[in-house]
């Protein structure tokens, strides 16, 4: 009736505002930063876990006698836009320098000690390296690249960090740019569910139910055996076809807070299995961290629309 | 003043439109590559997510989004391993599997688990680099495909040519130039749960290896270990 008084351009200018606001809400009210703190931590640590493991193969990954030279590595990216100062000619004591340095960095992110210089450094030096090894790379890497390059864009140094404790930099409770992290990690995180799923659907095992089976069956992946699921065929597959449907509707179903807590409990069964059963517990570990983007504080007496003001947008 | 309101930091309205705009490019960056990715076809990629793709390619490149979310997908495959070994002295003989042969990866000398997971992925990347050593003759008459093959080889030669120079590799074989130093792409097939559970198979077994070829897969067989 309000509409009709309005006209139709009124009402659609009363749509667009609505749009505008919710859009506005989504990306831009100041939210703390606890859940990110708790990224943050757990993903300074995983970088100064992935450097120190470079390090311990120094000889191998870097310099002219590594096992991908400046040749090799020139050719890998000769169409692609990959430039990093570590070409492959890079002297030994520059590699292990880079290293330390980006182990240090992770330390002093995780640590919350001028988080907001440290997290850029740290996600850069992490940058500089996945270039240089492109072939010894896997999801671990995808996912601490993403989650460090968003945390560089927030404040979450504000919370659980030496920044708040002993007020090295200015801090606040509240910030716009934590908003914009927490919905950049969860867009991302959906995408990358959504095209896994729909990649697991053009696979024939993921609908006969046989994945789990030829996943566990996997000897170069497995790190504990899982090989007694294969005397249960009817169990691998609903575990099969669960894994492939949780996949798929997770960017649908992850918003709505009567299904969010379900979406959240799968992905940790899903990544605890990966990272127990086959053998990649940082992979693991730190796609149950990501997930922690979904998370909100408790925030009693609010009782918002779930998709007007979803996880975060609210605190 | 409240307090409150001073540690609570609003994004300024002016800025909001930007921030917005650049939010909106950063998420097309991130579809662009898994768009184009399962676009593709034989044929063709999907005009306008292969138009997004080449648009945004600095971007989604440098900052590592490209890629396509394959986990595990479309199908868990066979296990690709590397072998390190000494060649033979005569030039023509059969590429098999030696029992000095080392491997990448090698969960005995790769440790910790991650170092182990590198060398995995490294053995993969070069198993998915291969190019044949020739064409077949239908595959000759194809001009674009015989270009994008002769590019394919100069770089699987490259790769092998620097691993089997790395000093990781020439450690284990003192005393070896690198020119006697041979690779050999090995498959490790996935048993299935008959075989394992009905046969005793285990899924360990060296004895299952298959050594790959290197030249057409239609002309020279896949040959198995052996190897205890």
């Amino acid at each position: 009736m309000i509409e009709l008084e309005r006209g139709p351009t009124g009402a659609m200018a009363s749509r667009w505002n609505d749009f505008w606001e919710t859009l506005d809400r989504f990306f831009f009210k100041p939210t703390d930063a606890r859940i990110l703190a708790l990224i943050r931590i757990a993903t300074g640590l995983m970088i100064a876990y992935i450097h120190l493991v470079w390090l311990l193969g120094l000889e191998s990954f870097f310099g002219t006698e590594s096992l991908l030279d400046d040749q090799a590595l020139a050719m890998l990216h000769r169409n692609a836009w990959k430039w990093s100062y570590l070409n492959g000619q890079e002297p030994l004591w520059f590699a292990c320098l880079h290293e330390v340095i980006a182990l240090g960095s992770g330390l002093a992110m995780a640590l919350g000690c001028w988080t907001r210089w440290t997290t850029v450094i740290a996600w850069f030096l992490t940058l500089m390296t996945a270039h240089r090894l492109a072939p010894f790379l896997f999801g671990l890497d995808q996912i601490v690249l993403m989650l460090s390059m968003y945390l560089s864009i927030s404040r979450c140094g504000d919370s659980w960090s030496l920044d708040q404790r002993f007020g090295l930099t200015q801090t606040f409770d509240k910030h716009w740019r934590n908003t914009l992290a927490t919905r950049l990690i969860q867009l991302h995180l959906c995408v990358i569910y959504f095209f896994g799923g729909l990649g697991k659907a053009r696979g024939w095992m993921w609908w006969d139910g046989t994945a789990m089976w030829y996943s566990a069956a996997s000897y170069e992946y497995q790190s504990l055996d899982m090989t007694w699921i294969g005397r249960y065929p009817t169990l691998g597959s609903i575990l099969t076809h669960a894994t492939l449907f949780w996949e798929i509707t997770y960017a649908g179903l992850v918003w709505p807070r009567l299904t969010r807590p379900w979406v959240l409990a799968i992905a940790l069964l899903v990544h605890a299995g990966i990272a127990i059963f086959l053998g990649m517990i940082t992979f693991g570990a730190m796609m149950i961290v990501a997930n922690l983007a979904f998370l909100v504080p408790s925030q009693p007496g609010i009782k918002s629309a779930a998709i007007r003001e979803p996880c975060g947008a609210s605190n | 003043m409240n307090h409150q309101a001073d540690r609570t930091r609003e994004c300024k309205p002016v800025y909001r439109r930007f921030v917005l705009a650049a939010v909106l490019l950063h998420l097309l960056a991130v579809l662009a590559e898994p768009l184009a990715f399962f676009s593709r076809s034989d044929f063709q990629v999907a005009p306008e997510f292969f138009g997004l793709r080449q648009t945004l390619a600095p971007y989604v490149e440098w900052m590592y989004l490209d890629h396509g979310y394959f986990f595990f997908a479309p199908n868990p495959g066979p296990s690709h391993l590397v072998a390190i070994q000494q060649k033979n002295d005569e030039a023509n003989s059969p590429r098999r599997l030696k029992s000095d042969a080392r491997f990448f990866p090698d969960r005995k000398s790769q440790w910790p688990r991650l170092l182990y997971h590198r060398y995995f992925m490294l053995s993969e990347f070069y198993n998915n680099s291969f190019a044949p050593t020739e064409l077949s003759e239908q595959d000759k008459t194809d001009r674009m495909f015989v270009e994008r093959w002769e590019s394919d080889r100069r770089f699987y030669e490259s790769l092998q040519s620097s691993i089997t120079k790395s000093q990781s590799v020439r450690r284990g074989l003192v005393g070896l130039e690198s020119d006697r130093i041979e690779l050999l792409r090995i498959e490790r097939p996935l048993p299935s749960p008959e075989q394992v559970h009905r046969l005793g198979r285990r899924i360990s077994d060296s004895r299952d290896l298959i050594v790959l070829p290197e030249g057409l897969e239609t002309l020279v067989p896949p040959t198995v270990s052996g190897v205890p």
